[in-house]
């Protein structure tokens, strides 16, 4: 059970962007999607929402391919946070994060407290879209995804436009709701932090899944150069890895 | 609150203004005529009554039409013409005017035709497009064809009357539009309200981009759909029986979206109450011109609408519209 990726191939025009991966992803964990620019990483959580469809292979949520649920049933269990989400108009904060409960269809004003104050965003809930920080708006976007209270979460990037602060504060809350059981897939540039924050990484290359497990087992520094073509230094530290490129392999 | 504040307040604009139009012309009608034998209560109920409620639905669909095409291109500068539809309308009109017998029901006729036809032709174009970019462009070829049919039918007009009253009626004008106008395009006008009232919760969740409304479980094949055909019934009927009305779609929802909010779905109501009220006013001071006849209306929104865009224009340099 869980969301199983089998054999997934797909195509982006006649470029085969995903050529075969297959993964297992557990619920109650956090799994990183890493690998270099053009690895497949954006498009592997878009298919696994549906939002491309496989040549070949499929994505199934506990035992079902997504590609055939019921849109609103896939909206309700599959949270999305794509990568430099765009907001169109300048709504209020908590109109934006209202949205995440479209698929429920009710008020859900208990969800939408509790999604504002865990990305410690309350304080905006009355201000503009386009009066926030970047970071600011990176948390109520965040926000509108656990307002829906999916049972799995798949966002792109989600620390990019954050400062170290509210990154380490972002990935405390997305632990705690792996914790809490849901299933936390993140896409991640930062190998330090996905080291710190995963149970389990997924690691891809040129649209293959090189390895996949848990962080200890994938991210080794051969796995590291095949992956991203760079040398790097893996220090121990008591908070956990380090991980500093060093060169081109 | 505010958003109740804001609809009775549009309810109340527009009741008034409904009133209004049935009171001011070139006779003035009281009110304690309308509860008496005074003759000049046939001016109101065969006249200006259905020209008011004409105003109302033309004013309602255009505006509501305006917000829709503008929250699901995401962009404030868009109004129903950009899907080519009013131009198409205008030249089924114009054909019917030029080649036929100009009647009421021919005009309408061949708008409606011709407004469906450039639907169809809409649809084939873009039918596998994935961007509203599609739609825009190909509104513009279609509205460009249009246009130039429009010009070259004109042309070849047998006589200079037969040019005079298609140019007139290009113009766009709610000028001796009585019941049956009414009766041919109100059908077709609150068809494509209700469906274009069916999109809010769609067009909230377009504010995200398409990949995230549609991870939220929003079928965009589905509001594509329900976008061209509400908007093409509207602005075909208005069009079928007002000609060209511009303008109303584009600055009703600008106007409305310091007050009503931006979120999409909450401007929906308000537009067709606020588009509503601006042509019954443009419509009202259209009859109240100086001499024997009207100003258009259709010139009467450009003359309005252009110089609200270019205040807009000069006040909003250097901020965002949206």
């Amino acid at each position: 059970m869980g969301l199983t990726i089998d054999n997934l191939h797909v195509e982006l025009g006649r470029r085969a962007v995903l050529r075969g991966i297959t993964a297992s992803l557990a619920p109650g964990r956090v799994t990183a999607v890493l690998g270099a620019n053009g690895a497949g990483k954006s498009t592997l959580l878009r298919a696994c929402v549906a939002l491309l469809l496989a040549s070949s292979g499929q994505v199934m949520l506990d035992g079902r391919d997504v590609a055939v649920l019921p849109p609103r049933e896939r909206a309700m269990a599959l949270g999305y946070l794509p990568q430099d989400a765009a907001v169109h108009w300048n709504m209020l904060v908590r109109d934006l994060v209202k949205l995440g409960r479209l698929p429920h269809g009710d008020a859900g004003t208990a969800a939408i407290a509790a999604a504002l104050s865990a990305t410690d965003t309350a304080a905006l809930a009355d201000r503009p879209v386009r009066a926030l920080s970047g970071g600011e708006r990176a948390r109520v976007l965040l926000a509108r995804v656990l307002a829906g209270e999916p049972r799995w979460l798949l966002a792109d990037e989600p620390l990019a436009s954050l400062d170290p602060l509210h990154q380490l504060e972002t990935l405390a809350l997305l632990r705690a709701a792996a914790g809490r059981g849901m299933g936390v897939v993140l896409v991640l540039h930062d190998l330090t932090l996905a080291a710190r924050v995963a149970d389990d990484v997924l690691l891809l290359k040129d649209g293959m899944a090189l390895a996949a497990g848990p962080v200890a087992e994938v991210l080794t520094e051969a796995n590291l150069a095949a992956a991203y073509g760079v040398r790097v230094a893996i220090l121990a530290q008591p908070e956990g890895p380090v991980i500093v490129p060093q060169a081109a392999a | 609150m505010r958003r109740t504040l804001l609809l009775v307040g549009l309810s109340v604009l527009v009741t008034g203004l409904f009133v209004a139009s049935l009171m001011v012309g070139k006779a003035v009608v009281p009110l304690s005529a309308w509860w008496s034998d005074d003759p000049r209560w046939a001016i109101i109920a065969e006249l200006r009554l259905p020209r008011a409620v004409l105003a109302v639905l033309l004013g309602g669909s255009l505006g509501l039409s305006g917000a829709v095409m503008q929250g699901w291109l995401r962009n404030p500068l868009a109004d129903p013409g950009v899907l080519g539809t009013s131009g198409a309308a205008a030249l089924g009109a114009v054909a019917a005017i030029v080649l036929g017998g100009a009647t009421q029901w021919g005009i309408f006729a061949a708008a409606m035709a011709c407004a469906a036809g450039g639907l169809a032709l809409l649809a084939a174009l873009t039918w596998r497009a994935e961007t509203p970019a599609a739609f825009v462009l190909a509104g513009t070829v279609l509205a460009g064809l249009a246009a130039a049919l429009t010009a070259f039918l004109i042309s070849i007009a047998p006589d200079p009357y037969i040019v005079a009253a298609a140019i007139d009626w290009l113009m766009g004008a709610l000028t001796d539009r009585g019941v049956e106008d009414l009766t041919h395009a109100a059908p077709f006008m609150l068809a494509g309200c209700g469906v274009l009232l069916a999109t809010g919760r769609s067009l909230d969740a377009l504010t995200l981009g398409p990949d995230a409304a549609r991870s939220l479980g929003i079928g965009l094949p589905r509001l594509q759909a329900q976008v061209i055909a509400g908007a093409g019934l509207c602005v075909g009927a208005g069009v079928a029986v007002t000609g060209v009305v511009g303008f109303v779609g584009l600055v009703v929802p600008h106007m409305l979206r310091p007050v009503a909010g931006a979120r999409p779905g909450a401007l929906l109501v308000p537009s067709a109450l606020g588009g509503a009220a601006l042509v019954l006013a443009a419509d009202v001071v259209c009859r109240l011109a100086p001499g024997a006849g009207e100003v258009r209306l259709g010139v009467a929104m450009a003359l309005i609408g252009a110089p609200y865009f270019l205040v807009l224009l000069l006040g909003e340099r250097g901020r965002s519209w949206a």
